[in-house]
């Protein structure tokens, strides 16, 4: 036993000069360090002009805009009744739409994943048609389904569910927008996994539930999250295909995207800009939280 | 001791690909066996089909007397080492000991009782807290160990459990799991295609060539005595050869289809080292000299052969060039799949190993 200890011990020493250093000379090696394909000014360079271009400046203008309202008048347009509700609208349906897709995009790629079938290849490919088509186009298309002489509205109608011009139907047609991202998100994580973390989880006594929970769920679970959040984002701003389903009653079914749009059709420049102001930060903060859940993950286990 | 393990008439196919064929044997409680073979000999599939991982076409598995065949991988009693290790990276090196406890329902207490138990015996005290990535290639194997005898298993797998390690921490894991597996007497069948290790960490050798078993005994038997010519031509480091006239004092008139010639059974002598049996040695030229650490490897051309000997360290070097004497005590001819041994005439009776 004395060798093993020894031998042990030495292990340790060679783990611990081997972990990565994890201080502050980074960005110092970064640019020192010579790269197979140099080019990190350039490359920069574009990365930031095109940045500041497509997305710093348009969203700088955004805030602009909005400063030519005092706090108060910020305050006032930003929590007037219809806006609140309409926010409210917006987050929850969001939120459920995402939630709803989290669950159906996870079972979706891990049915193209886990298993081989006829028309597999169609399916998978299908599922990017959510992004392809114009939103405007889907919504028309949902509205039609989910009346009440729609295949789908009509059935629901039996039961007295109307779809069409309700909350329910604003969520429907974002799960139809949001499924590409938790499915495109978790299907490479799932395609990697190790089939030995399935059988070790056999192997150490554990039923499919407990395997999957506990074994599989935590390796896609940086996934799912980024899939979620991903389409929680783009659910808050979706406008196209939610305006023709949702009827837009005011306190009902109207959305913030649309009604930015109303306060624009009525000139209203300020009162738009401060609205998508908030949804930008709310948007912002949502990513935020998302990268910073990412990056805890990762650290565990690179 | 009674048979712990059994096997009948195990038939496994891949579509068209046999990778069992009528697999026989038996395995006694507490014993340390090594399924050996060359890659796609079907050793990984046996050990697989033992833990449930894929189920045979045909045939019977046994463990302890009952037929587990239709007994889901989780209700063996079986504790398996991956060959990756497998292990949870999103646990910590405790949780991923105490996993298999905590399915059994184990009481928290009982739990970190029997971990910190394993983490002593596996010498990883301390490192509880650590992530899998956060360690070494050999301290994750013995996480891998420890949390596979965790729940006590009654027999214990690994499947190439040495492949992943760096070849010089590879031999001290290999007397570690001897000796771990010795302390805990449990019933342990490991995968390998390393005939060194085999013989080196077992008790018993099951060689697998092309889905069939070849021959079964115990590491130093299976090695010196060969029942085919594939368990000849698998140990060792034999060369071979097509006939062996022009070595002398060996019978003639044998009907073979290959000579085969292991280095242990030769001896090489620099032309003035005094030698017992000098009529019977050939003269040969070194052509190649390996330093092996221990020992040397030396190739010599004797006659149209290139015969490989070893001479020790200690010994007088040679060189290349060098006119030295070669003495064969000992032949293994094989037939088909039939081997025979034949022996040197003038050493017979005589001990021919060095």
């Amino acid at each position: 036993m004395d060798i093993l200890t020894a031998f042990t011990n030495k292990r340790e020493k060679e783990t611990n000069q081997n972990m990565p250093e994890r201080n502050g000379e980074g960005m110092k090696q970064l640019r020192k360090q010579k790269r197979v394909i140099p080019g990190f000014g350039l490359t920069l360079g574009i990365t930031v002009s095109m940045l500041g271009v497509i997305v710093l400046i348009p969203l700088l203008s955004l805030i602009i805009y909005t400063a030519k309202l005092s706090w108060r008048e910020f305050l006032e347009v930003v929590t007037a009744k219809r806006v609140l509700y309409a926010f409210w609208v917006s987050v929850s349906t969001s939120f459920l739409a995402s939630l709803i897709n989290a669950v159906m995009g996870l079972i979706l790629a891990w049915v193209l994943v886990k298993y081989e079938f006829p028309g597999k290849k169609i399916m998978d490919g299908m599922i990017e048609l959510p992004f392809a088509l114009p939103t405007a186009v889907a919504g028309i298309a949902l509205t039609h389904l989910t009346t009440k002489d729609g295949w789908i509205g009509g059935l629901f109608d039996r039961f007295g569910i109307p779809i069409a011009y309700t909350k329910a139907g604003i969520v429907f047609a974002l799960v139809f927008v949001g499924i590409p991202f938790v499915v495109r998100s978790v299907q490479p994580v799932l395609e990697k996994l190790d089939v030995s973390y399935e059988e070790a989880g056999e192997m150490i006594g554990a039923g499919p539930v407990y395997t999957f929970f506990k074994i599989i769920f935590p390796e896609i679970r940086p996934a799912l999250i980024g899939g979620f959040t991903m389409a929680f984002a783009r659910c808050l701003g979706e406008y196209g295909s939610v305006v023709f389903i949702a009827g837009n009653a005011p306190y009902d079914t109207e959305i913030a995207p649309l009604l930015i749009m109303s306060k624009l059709q009525e000139f209203d420049y300020t009162s738009a800009t401060a609205i998508a102001l908030v949804m930008l930060v709310t948007a912002f903060v949502i990513l935020l939280v998302n990268s910073m859940i990412q990056y805890k993950a990762a650290k565990k286990v690179v | 001791m009674s048979d712990f393990v059994t096997l009948k008439n195990i038939n496994k196919n891949y579509g068209d690909y046999h990778a069992s064929v009528n697999i026989n044997f038996n395995i006694k409680k507490g014993k340390l066996v090594a399924l050996l073979g060359p890659s796609g000999s079907g050793k990984t599939t046996i050990l697989r089909m033992i833990a449930g991982l894929e189920h045979p076409d045909s045939g019977e598995i046994l463990i302890d007397g009952k037929v587990v065949n239709d007994l889901p991988g989780s209700k063996r009693g079986i504790g398996f080492v991956f060959q990756n290790y497998a292990l949870f990276r999103y646990m910590t090196v405790y949780d991923n000991i105490a996993s298999g406890l905590r399915v059994m329902k184990m009481p928290k207490a009982q739990i970190r009782e029997r971990v910190s138990e394993l983490l002593k015996l596996v010498n990883l005290e301390g490192l509880e807290k650590r992530y899998p990535s956060e360690l070494s290639g050999g301290q994750r194997q013995r996480v891998a160990f420890a949390r596979a005898i965790a729940p006590n298993p009654q027999l214990l797998l690994l499947d190439e459990p040495f492949a992943a390690i760096d070849a010089k921490v590879r031999q001290e894991l290999r007397s570690w799991l001897r000796e771990m597996i010795t302390t805990l007497g449990i019933t342990s069948i490991f995968v390998t295609h390393d005939q060194d290790e085999a013989i080196e960490v077992s008790d018993e050798i099951i060689l697998t060539n092309k889905g069939r078993i070849e021959q079964i005994g115990m590491p130093a038997d299976i090695y010196a005595n060969p029942k085919t010519a594939f368990t000849a031509t698998f140990f060792g480091q034999n060369s071979v050869f097509s006939d062996y006239n022009g070595l002398r004092s060996f019978e003639e008139n044998r009907t073979y289809d290959q000579v085969l010639i292991r280095p242990e059974f030769v001896r090489i002598f620099k032309e003035n080292e005094p030698q017992q049996f000098s009529a019977t040695s050939s003269p040969g030229k070194v052509i190649k000299t390996v330093f092996r650490g221990d020992h040397f490897d030396i190739t010599v051309q004797v006659g149209d052969k290139v015969i490989v000997g070893a001479r020790t360290a200690g010994e007088t070097p040679v060189s290349v060039g060098e006119d030295v004497y070669v003495l064969v005590y000992r032949l293994l001819l094989t037939k088909g799949n039939d081997v025979s041994v034949l022996d040197n005439y003038v050493l017979m009776g005589d001990e021919v190993f060095m």
